[in-house]
């Protein structure tokens, strides 16, 4: 232990100017990052937003930078590429250097992150203890997708220059393999397919296990190359887990088919199939009729899989994309599930009538929390228990026009809806008629903690709908207000089971003039 | 006789170039032992060989008894190497290197360190890559002999150092001596040939010959021998005669394996018509220098050198 204090503290003394920096980027990110948060931002008439965002943004990548110069400066203070260097042949024992190397990332870049991220929760008006563990968790992708690597690369290198060809070289075929991806075709485009939660972790998993081993293997023998195949081995097995993931391999074991033991808690067909074709790709938009939600309940259609078939025996399989993105009401009738197809394929079928089989892999949720909470006057913030906190936005008016709210690192799927008023809140409005309903989705129904999060404040937009209304005067459209009073709603749904149904369309025609639309008939 | 150093069959490659070939070697305890050979010879492979900074392609070392490839961390408390290209923790002035490397030796002798500092004349307060060669050099053995090792390794140490500095590490060296063994590689002779007690002889990766000085300088004799007249080259000589050479009446060359009268006694058997034969003592530099061009190429045994005027005999 001795010796890991004194490697360590000799250490600091080092690297005490970059230490600085980082904590002074750390600080500055303290300050700026409350005023990007739209609740807490006064209506001062002053928008600091744009150039907050912009620092604020620098300053995140001044923090990365500085950490990646203070893993390559520590780990080459005692280089392990070359045969020229002192300590090699002083009494250092490789467990105690590589314990010290790891204490000084442990104190000196994830405590002061951890700091960051306790102070924002504070400021942002949650409790740090109460978030500790998930404070605890967000380590482990800044350390699996940032410290690690970059500890591994270093310990290849033997110096900062280096270590940054090694790694802008790791960029440049990574962005190689996305170019000839998007040439291939989507068939197996990473971009369209969602990462699962599953395929998180096991990137985490792989990320940390190779990483581990460069490290521990440079450190305890210095075998260049080996170490240098290894880390070649991390990028590959990364791509092919974005590639062939098991959770996509086990589609229908995650998503089992409807049956009469796991009904549909939807019904849905396809209303038509619409093609617009493009160069290399052609977009198409799915409309669905949907209906039978039991009360109390919501769907989330998280995936869609198309496949088509001409009579001539083309086929055709999409892969797995991601849903519309939003959760479905029992009061809801329609949805639409939009994907890419290349160009090349879409001409094997454009104009044969084909028939569409569309398989939809959904989430039956239920409503596991109501609150309700009368609005504040405009710009007073309000906790929603079990949800973040919100403020009630005014846009300068004297009135609420919308509300936005913040969240400790993800927000929950929440369904919120209140009463418009049509006219000023200085008006009263009659008692009988309780408005127009505004209604809008927030949040998302999984939230994985493998996911790399640099800030825990989170602030995703919604909009709650018929914001506007016609003028009765003529024409002009203007805001409808929210006003102090008015009750809103908070209804927070879970995940209650997943399910797949599969739809057809019988007969559709691909269009075959080029930038065309066209619509087949509805078929059941 | 125990040896601070033992190698055996000891091969090292980089790719295709051999730069060992089965290289043995045996350093006693308490020996000063010189390594000698031209540039890229392969003296700094051995060390760093014997150091464990490169693994061996076959054969086997041992240091103080530990497996080459074994010795780390604590085994480096036993021994100090210093190297000529040596990277120090330049950002370091010389008394914080010193507080630096002193905890990590339990034989750390504060007192020495004190002597070591005044009588190298080190500024404690100056960065190290701000001193000189010479003075890194000081600093760096400095670090090495305040922990009183056993073993210490020196790589070239006085290579593009003033004769003022050498003789001053030479001393600081020397004074340690009769408490360790030292094992430095050099590709000077002179310099080594004053304290060094035993030497071996490296070219081309291979160990021409070890052994003590003493004993090299009296197996070594250039021999003259002189006739009434004019003489040819003798066909079929030993194969310790080196250098063979006849200039008129004169013949010449390196005897590597005299032994006292006996050879004396052999020669004036071999040249009875003689009119004189004569044995000269040979400086560490001539013996090399006939071993090494007796090595290199295909060796000429017996060569036709000039006479006193210039003319070709």
């Amino acid at each position: 232990m001795k010796q890991i204090l004194h490697i360590f503290a000799k250490d600091v003394r080092h690297f005490r100017i970059e230490i600085l920096v980082l904590l002074a980027a750390i600080a500055a990110q303290i300050c700026i990052a409350p005023h990007l948060w739209p609740a807490s931002r006064g209506n001062s008439g002053f928008n600091p937003e744009a150039q907050m965002t912009q620092v604020s943004g620098l300053l995140a990548i001044l923090m990365v930078v500085t950490w990646g110069l203070l893993v390559s400066r520590v780990v080459h203070d005692e280089r392990l590429v070359g045969d020229r260097q002192l300590w090699l042949t002083r009494p250092y024992e490789w467990k105690k250097l590589l314990a010290a190397k790891f204490l000084f990332l442990a104190v000196i870049v994830c405590l002061p992150f951890l700091l960051l991220q306790c102070t924002l929760l504070a400021e942002a008006g949650f409790s740090p203890l109460h978030w500790t563990p998930r404070l605890l968790l967000s380590l482990l992708p800044v350390t699996a997708y940032i410290i690690l690597p970059l500890m591994a690369v270093a310990a290849i290198s033997s110096s900062f220059g280096r270590m940054v060809l090694i790694l802008l070289g790791v960029i440049v075929c990574f962005l190689l393999f996305l170019t000839f991806v998007a040439v291939w075709g989507t068939s197996s485009n990473p971009n369209s397919i969602p990462a699962t939660p599953l395929q998180s972790w096991l990137s985490i998993a792989f990320t940390l296990l190779v990483c581990g081993e460069v490290i521990t293997l440079q450190y305890a023998k210095r075998r260049e190359w080996r170490s240098r195949l290894f880390l070649v081995a991390l990028p590959a097995g990364l791509i092919l887990i974005s590639l062939v993931a098991p959770d996509r391999l086990l589609m229908s074991r995650i998503y089992p088919p409807a049956s009469s033991a796991n009904p549909a808690a939807v019904q849905a067909s396809i209303a038509s199939l619409n093609f617009l074709p493009g160069n290399g790709q052609v977009s198409l938009s799915i409309p669905l009729h949907i209906s039978g939600i039991k009360q109390s309940s919501a769907i989330v259609i998280d995936s869609a899989q198309l496949t088509l078939e001409a009579p001539g025996g083309a086929r055709w399989t999409s892969p797995w994309v991601s849903g519309p993105g939003a959760a479905f009401l029992p009061d809801a009738d329609y949805a639409q599930v939009n994907m890419l197809m290349p160009r090349s394929v879409y001409d094997k079928f454009a104009p044969t009538w084909t028939t569409a089989r569309l398989k939809l892999a959904m989430t039956e949720t239920h409503i596991d929390n109501v609150t309700q909470v009368a609005l504040p006057q405009p710009m007073h913030e309000f906790a929603v228990p079990g949800f973040g906190i919100c403020t009630p936005q005014d846009n300068f008016s004297g009135d609420a026009k919308h509300i936005s709210c913040r969240f400790a690192y993800y927000a929950p799927l929440t369904y919120v809806s209140t009463h418009w008023h049509n006219e000023p809140c200085s008006i009263s409005q009659d008692q009988s008629e309780p408005g127009v309903v505004g209604a809008a989705w927030a949040g998302k129904l999984d939230h994985s903690v493998s996911e790399l999060t640099l800030f825990p404040i989170v602030t995703p937009f919604f909009q709650l709908t018929n914001g506007m209304v016609v003028s009765p005067s003529g024409g002009i459209w203007r805001p409808r207000n929210l006003c102090p009073g008015t009750p809103v709603t908070f209804t927070r749904y879970a995940a209650v089971r997943r399910f797949q149904t599969e739809l057809s369309l019988q007969s559709c025609q691909p269009p075959a003039a080029k930038p065309a639309t066209r619509t087949a008939p509805p078929s059941q | 006789m125990t040896y601070a150093i033992h190698t055996m069959e000891l091969r090292k490659t980089f790719g295709r170039t051999e730069a060992l070939s089965g290289v043995d070697l045996a350093v006693p305890e308490g020996a000063i032992y010189a390594l000698v050979g031209s540039n890229g010879a392969g003296k700094t492979t051995i060390i760093k060989l014997l150091m464990n900074i490169f693994r061996p392609t076959a054969g086997h070392a041992s240091v103080l008894g530990i497996d080459s490839i074994k010795i780390a961390g604590k085994d480096f408390c036993k021994v100090g190497y210093v190297s000529e290209n040596q990277e120090l923790p330049d950002w370091m002035t010389v008394g914080a290197s010193l507080d630096y490397w002193r905890p990590f030796y339990p034989t750390w002798d504060r007192a020495l360190e004190k002597q070591l500092i005044a009588q190298f004349d080190l500024p404690l307060n100056r960065k190290l890559k701000h001193l000189s060669r010479g003075m890194r050099m000081k600093a760096a053995f400095l670090s090495t002999l305040a922990y009183r090792p056993p073993l210490i390794v020196l790589d070239e140490p006085f290579t593009g150092l003033d004769p003022l500095v050498r003789d001053e590490l030479i001393e600081g060296l020397l004074d340690r001596a009769p408490e360790t063994t030292i094992f430095l590689s050099s590709h000077d002779l002179a310099e080594i040939e004053s304290f060094a007690s035993h030497v071996g002889y490296l070219e081309r990766g291979r160990m021409l010959f070890s052994e003590e000085m003493s004993v090299l300088s009296a197996r070594f004799r250039e021999v003259t021998v002189t006739f009434d007249g004019e003489t040819a080259p003798p066909q079929n000589h030993s194969a310790d005669w080196l250098l063979v050479g006849v200039a008129g009446s004169v013949l010449r060359f390196v005897h590597s394996g005299f032994q006292g009268e006996r050879t004396e006694r052999e020669l004036q058997e071999t040249f009875p018509s003689a009119r004189d034969i004569s044995f000269d003592p040979m400086p560490l530099r001539s013996i090399f220098l006939a071993i090494a061009k007796s090595a290199r190429g295909p060796v000429q045994s017996t060569v036709e050198i000039p006479n006193d005027k210039g003319k070709q005999a």
